[in-house]
């Protein structure tokens, strides 16, 4: 008799996927539907879950493993669904998406991440990765009325399923090395190998893997998919997949690549380094020439892919600083990132996506409470204090300097300054350029209290951070 | 038996597969195709592989073979229309000097291989036919430590392509 306790949370947000489905499927032409709200329920419930599960180190069927580093990466998950439903009740009325599918999409994708975070199996994380890739794919294309919408979709469709290819053959690789797919089994076959040159199996298993999560988390030279998905995509859907996929896939990079690939270190810190540099460099310089604002956060989230690898590369077997700093950036950058966009979204019509710089200009005068937390949230992806982005910066840049990678540390710093500048863009826009004519809509009650909800979290991981970070760093310290 | 019941079998699929590439009718190169598919399910049977056989029966004979017939009847092509002359001197002596090419290339390379292993390596192992028994695949599919969670993973997997595929080509109303 296995125990089914790992898997709670996951079945938790599957259900409430499948229930939202079924509520399309009874609704009355013309009637409206809660549907947002089952999925809230839904993804209190895995929270609640997931908090019952802490410590307990629960797994399932051999597979499935929540240790706390899962159930962090849970809770994220957790903010990120909960945050989009609270947005997404008003947007997709008015954009008119489809609402049963984009909801039952959504959570089913929520429950796909969940599942890669926790999975200790290689098989499992292709199985999870396809399963959110699937629903983000499909989300992207929603807007069946618009031609960008469907040409991101499948832009994104193609190059994602030959990043998964790549990732099955590394999973092969892996497998001919050790004869299983379980992480902890590869990693004995790894260790089993000693010091000096390993195996050519074992490198090419390192290379596929790391070209497959590469992809996911849009590092360079992996990224050209990102700019065209976002910005085709609804915005509310570019704020889901920018934040939950890419926690979903960091999770799973920092679990493969920390525990069973740790022997080899030697040899994929080097080229992860490298990746790291350029997609900091990329993402900033080609994101200061963008004039619309859901691409240039499509260059941001790359930047900030950058920052991440390097919370993944700064750790040494004695030193989990770098895993933990990766755990609260993604916390911070899911908060942030899905409130500037989340703004963006709110203030969309059908005819007018407001994703242009100049549909910014005169915010301040028409809704001040909007464009101040949009300031908010653009210096926070800057990285400014007292907001939670420059909490999440230092600390990736101090696992840095004490793991020795310098001038890793230094293009951080560079970077981040000169993509200061790209986001202040938008805030003089908002603040000192007189207002168009721009319709823009009201935005609900829910849609307040989601994205008061995201300032709030800001400044309590800006100002107060030690709390989280301490759970992060007691995460990290059960399973590595 | 067994002899002259591979003979039958792979006679079937050989005649069966020629006359599919034969055939102007794309509706009766499906049909052929189906029966070809049949004789080689009848080869796995032979082979020991009840299942194989079976799936390819359930999978390749019956869904994909839908699938096929869908497309002929979707697209209304009652018979191949012939090439334009023009077209059809051009292509033909370049196409076949590929084809050519290409199975002289499949034989050599099945030669060189069977020359390698040796024909010892298809004695029969009867290790190797418990393997591909229903009952062997049954129970690793659903034991609790073997593959349960991810035949249910694939099962969400399937359930969110569905959704996917309605939600993006269904009629706009």
């Amino acid at each position: 008799m296995t125990d089914y306790a790992a898997i709670i949370p996951i079945v938790i947000v599957a259900l409430s996927g499948t229930a939202a489905m079924l509520a399309e499927a009874f609704r009355q032409p013309g009637e409206r539907m809660p549907i947002a709200g089952l999925g809230l329920i839904g993804l209190a419930g895995a929270a609640l879950a997931s908090v019952f599960l802490w410590d307990s180190d629960a797994r399932s069927f051999g597979v499935i493993r929540s240790d706390n580093f899962a159930l962090f990466i849970n809770l994220i998950l957790c903010v990120i669904g909960v945050l989009t439903m609270l947005f997404s009740n008003e947007v997709v009325e008015r954009e008119q998406l489809p609402a049963g599918e984009y909801y039952a999409l959504t959570l089913y994708g929520i429950c796909g991440m969940m599942m890669m975070a926790a999975a200790d199996d290689l098989l499992i994380i292709f199985l999870a990765l396809e399963v959110l890739s699937l629903s983000v794919y499909v989300l992207t294309g929603l807007r069946r009325a618009s031609e960008a919408s469907a040409e991101a979709a499948f832009k994104y469709f193609l190059l994602g399923s030959f990043s998964s290819a790549f990732f099955l053959y590394g999973v092969a690789f892996a497998f001919a090395i050790s004869g299983s797919t379980r992480l902890d089994q590869i990693g004995v076959a790894l260790s089993a190998q000693g010091a000096g040159t390993p195996p050519t199996l074992a490198l090419l298993a390192v290379g596929l893997l790391a070209v497959g999560f590469a992809f996911k988390v849009s590092a360079v030279p992996f990224h050209m998919w990102t700019p065209d998905a976002y910005e085709g995509a609804p915005t509310i859907v570019t704020a889901f997949m920018s934040t939950g996929v890419k926690a979903a896939a960091f999770a799973a990079f920092v679990r493969v690549f920390l525990s069973p690939l740790e022997p080899l270190q030697a040899q994929w810190v080097p080229i992860l380094s490298a990746v790291a540099g350029v997609t900091m460099i990329l993402g900033t310089v080609v994101g200061v020439a963008q004039t619309n604002i859901k691409r240039m956060l499509a260059y941001s989230s790359i930047a900030h892919a950058g920052y991440l690898l390097i919370g993944l590369i700064s750790n040494s077997p004695t030193n989990g600083a770098g895993k933990a700093a990766v755990l609260f950036y993604l916390l911070t950058y899911a908060v942030t990132n899905l409130g500037a966009l989340g703004i963006v979204a709110l203030l969309g019509t059908l005819q007018n996506q407001h994703d242009e710089l100049r549909d910014f200009a005169g915010l301040w005068k028409s809704r001040p409470v909007l464009a101040g937390l949009m300031t908010v949230f653009l210096l926070s992806l800057g990285g400014l204090p007292p907001t939670a982005g420059f909490i999440a910066k230092w600390y990736i840049f101090t696992a840095a300097v004490q793991e020795g990678h310098y001038w890793l540390a230094i293009i951080g710093v560079l970077t981040s300054v000169v993509s200061v500048f790209f986001y202040l863009r938008i805030v003089v826009m908002m603040y000192m350029t007189e207002g168009t004519e721009t319709p823009r809509p009201r935005v609900p009650a829910t849609a307040m209290a989601g994205l008061a909800l995201a300032t709030a979290a800001v400044f309590y991981l800006g100002v107060l951070p030690t709390r989280i970070l301490d759970l992060a760093l007691a995460s990290i310290a059960t399973i590595f | 038996m067994e002899v002259i019941a591979f003979y039958i079998f792979a006679l079937l699929a050989i005649v069966t597969s020629l006359l599919v590439v034969g055939q102007r009718n794309p509706m009766h190169s499906v049909m052929l195709l189906i029966a070809s598919f049949g004789a080689l399910a009848g080869l796995y049977v032979l082979l020991d592989a009840p299942f194989t056989a079976v799936t390819q029966i359930i999978i390749y004979a019956g869904a994909i073979m839908v699938l096929f017939l869908f497309v002929v009847m979707l697209l209304n092509l009652p018979r191949e229309e012939p090439a334009p002359p023009a077209i059809a001197g051009r292509a033909r002596p370049a196409g076949l000097k590929i084809a050519a090419v290409l199975s002289l290339l499949l034989a050599a390379e099945l030669v060189w291989a069977l020359s390698r292993i040796g024909l010892g390596w298809f004695a029969q192992d009867p290790a190797a036919a418990s393997v591909s028994s229903v009952t062997r695949i049954g129970s690793r599919l659903f034991a609790q430590d073997g593959y349960a969670f991810a035949f249910e993973a694939t099962s969400i997997l399937i359930l969110v392509a569905m959704i996917g595929a309605v939600v993006l080509a269904r009629k706009e109303h």
